[in-house]
């Protein structure tokens, strides 16, 4: 070391990677990501059946158990109570915790309260199973071909890919919910329009314009949509755009478009983006095919409220009960999901009431293995206070608490979920829980 | 938060994490840096609505932490029960791998993990001392005066180990 050398100079001249980098197949990790991490209750879903006829149509799928005497005449989807690990991401777990792991800052103690504000919840809403299509690859070349690559499909590295001149279309084998992805050869991001890119002609003529009009962007989103022939109602395209992101004047459109099952709004979406030319740069959705398991008459409210505080009461037992632990109590338990404690802090489980205020029906992804159901929600709009004497922290302010909309009596839960808000795809919360 | 502002928030926090990564795991196969960026947007993306807005990057950051952490222990007690015997002790901290400076390595590797970690968060991630407090749990007082002590720490072992 020189005289004038100092410690932390070195340091910071010893780090190893001092410049961050994208990396160049992020937009496919993501798509992996996003793929892999769904709802899930827990892997122990079974079904009781009371009807023969019912019964011969549906009981193909594993997992579904025999039929009961004294069962209801629907499916009963018991999503049985696992304490473990239920994801395949180390550090996922919402439970059992170490108390040093910082799950204080996740879990909160809450109390629900039921506003009178009028929401109106159907009757009967159903439970969908989603499959894949008969063939894939041919189903996956026509979106190609929809996406202007001629280039023929073929097997690499685990995934189905087509790439052409004017991008790369991908799908992993094994992606649970048939996620594909498609972006051009040059990355599209916020800052670097593709100029050279000739994809995609716009499916409007319509699109002289150097600045087209959100409704316009929307349109061809909703042209396209419809093209791929998804087992889903297509919603009205939400369009966000980049202004003049190159310094070119030009705009870069981001659209998602909700993707309904009976009306209501799913977990699933088509997202596209369209430079100012309406050609798309980037597109990512699902390749699947539904199918109805059965049409169940739903919760109340008060009920569903009920299931809500039940499920909270259980996530603060279980966390007390691990807090109590003093050693990690088992090799199977994982880490915290969110930021950590150094190891030394000990929190304790700050206490809300909330205040739900509205509800809404969603419709959400839950698996059993690799099979993928969508299950109708209620997800309730609310405000969280801390009661007296209680510390705030992480916790205060809007949220969403979600909760499945058909009685347990067909729909068993434990308390899996947590207490913390949840909010599923493409509902729009009213922004992080502070 | 839609899809599409959730890739938004990819771009931003990705980087940073395959950096934090590379910087503590020396010859690491880029499938296996894959792995870890998936499994941490997975998280952040099913925790996508409890991460508050502009504290994505130090919960990218905390996730990372505890998925590298479990990925250790898992791959510790994988070989504890195929070798039937306990892992050398102790194993040299993953830093003092990839830093090539020797003195730096050595001070590093003098600290208490808890300093090494609080320090290296703030010299090699750059991260301000609230997002630090975030990661950690903690305060922002307590991360400052935890900030502090790792410095004078290391600078004391830096300084005596160069003096040696």
């Amino acid at each position: 070391m020189s005289e004038n050398s100092h410690p932390l100079e070195q340091l910071v001249a010893a780090n190893p990677v001092s410049e961050l980098t994208r990396p160049d197949n992020l937009d496919l990790l993501v798509t992996r990501a996003m793929s892999k991490s769904a709802p899930r209750f827990a892997k122990g879903f079974r079904a009781r059946m009371a009807s023969a006829a019912i019964g011969a149509s549906l009981l193909t799928t594993a997992g579904i158990a025999a039929l009961t005497a004294s069962a209801p005449s629907l499916p009963v989807l018991d999503f049985a109570a696992h304490a473990t690990n239920t994801t395949t991401v180390p550090g996922a777990s919402d439970l059992k915790v170490p108390p040093s792991m910082g799950m204080a800052i996740m879990l909160s103690d809450n109390h629900f309260v039921l506003g009178a504000d009028g929401s109106v919840v159907p009757s009967e809403l159903s439970v969908y199973q989603i499959g894949s299509v008969a063939n894939v690859s041919d189903e996956l070349a026509r979106i190609a071909d929809l996406l202007g690559i001629s280039a023929p499909l073929e097997m690499k590295d685990g995934s189905y890919v087509a790439s052409g001149d004017v991008g790369t279309l991908t799908m992993p084998v094994d992606s649970n919910l048939a996620s594909w992805n498609f972006s051009t050869n040059s990355p599209v991001l916020p800052g670097e329009v593709a100029k050279s890119v000739t994809t995609v002609p716009a499916p409007t003529s319509q699109s002289a314009s150097p600045s087209p009009s959100d409704a316009e962007v929307a349109g061809w989103a909703t042209k396209f949509a419809h093209q791929l022939n998804v087992p889903f109602t297509i919603g009205a395209p939400e369009v966000s755009r980049s202004q003049n992101v190159d310094g070119s004047g030009q705009d870069l459109f981001w659209v998602s478009v909700p993707l309904l099952l009976d009306g209501y709004v799913t977990d699933q979406s088509l997202n596209l983006s369209f430079n100012a030319d309406g050609q798309i740069t980037a597109a990512w959705g699902t390749l699947v095919t539904l199918s109805k398991v059965a049409q169940y008459p739903t919760s109340s409210l008060d009920e569903a409220v009920s299931v809500l505080q039940q499920r909270n009461d259980a996530s603060v037992a279980s966390y007390r009960e691990t807090t109590t632990t003093t050693e990690d109590p088992s090799p199977v338990v994982s880490g915290s999901t969110g930021p950590l404690s150094s190891g030394d802090t000990t929190f304790s489980v700050p206490s809300f009431e909330v205040q739900l205020t509205k509800a809404h029906v969603t419709f959400a992804t839950y698996y059993l293995d690799t099979t993928a159901y969508l299950v109708p929600l209620y997800v309730f709009d609310g405000n969280r206070t801390p009661t007296k004497g209680s510390t705030e922290q992480w916790g205060s302010g809007p949220g969403t608490w979600s909760v499945p909309a058909l009685p347990s009596k067909y729909v068993n839960i434990d308390a899996q979920f947590g207490s913390t808000p949840v909010a599923y795809g493409a509902i729009n919360t009213s922004g992080p829980a502070r | 938060m839609t899809e599409i502002d959730f890739r938004r928030v990819a771009d931003d926090v990705a980087p940073a994490v395959v950096a934090y990564v590379r910087r503590r795991r020396d010859f690491i196969p880029h499938q296996y840096v894959d792995d870890i960026v998936v499994d941490v947007l997975e998280i952040m993306w099913r925790k996508r609505d409890q991460i508050p807005a502009g504290e994505e990057i130090p919960w990218s950051i905390g996730i990372t932490k505890n998925v590298l952490r479990n990925s250790r222990r898992h791959h510790a007690r994988r070989h504890a029960l195929n070798e039937r015997q306990s892992l050398p002790d102790p194993e040299p901290t993953p830093e003092d791998r990839v830093v090539a400076d020797d003195t730096v390595r050595r001070a590093l590797a003098q600290l208490k993990d808890s300093d090494r970690d609080v320090l290296l968060l703030s010299y090699w991630e750059e991260l301000p001392v609230p997002q630090i407090a975030t990661i950690l749990g903690i305060s922002t007082n307590a991360a400052a005066v935890r900030v502090t002590r790792a410095r004078q720490r290391f600078e004391a072992a830096y300084q005596e180990i160069s003096a040696s």
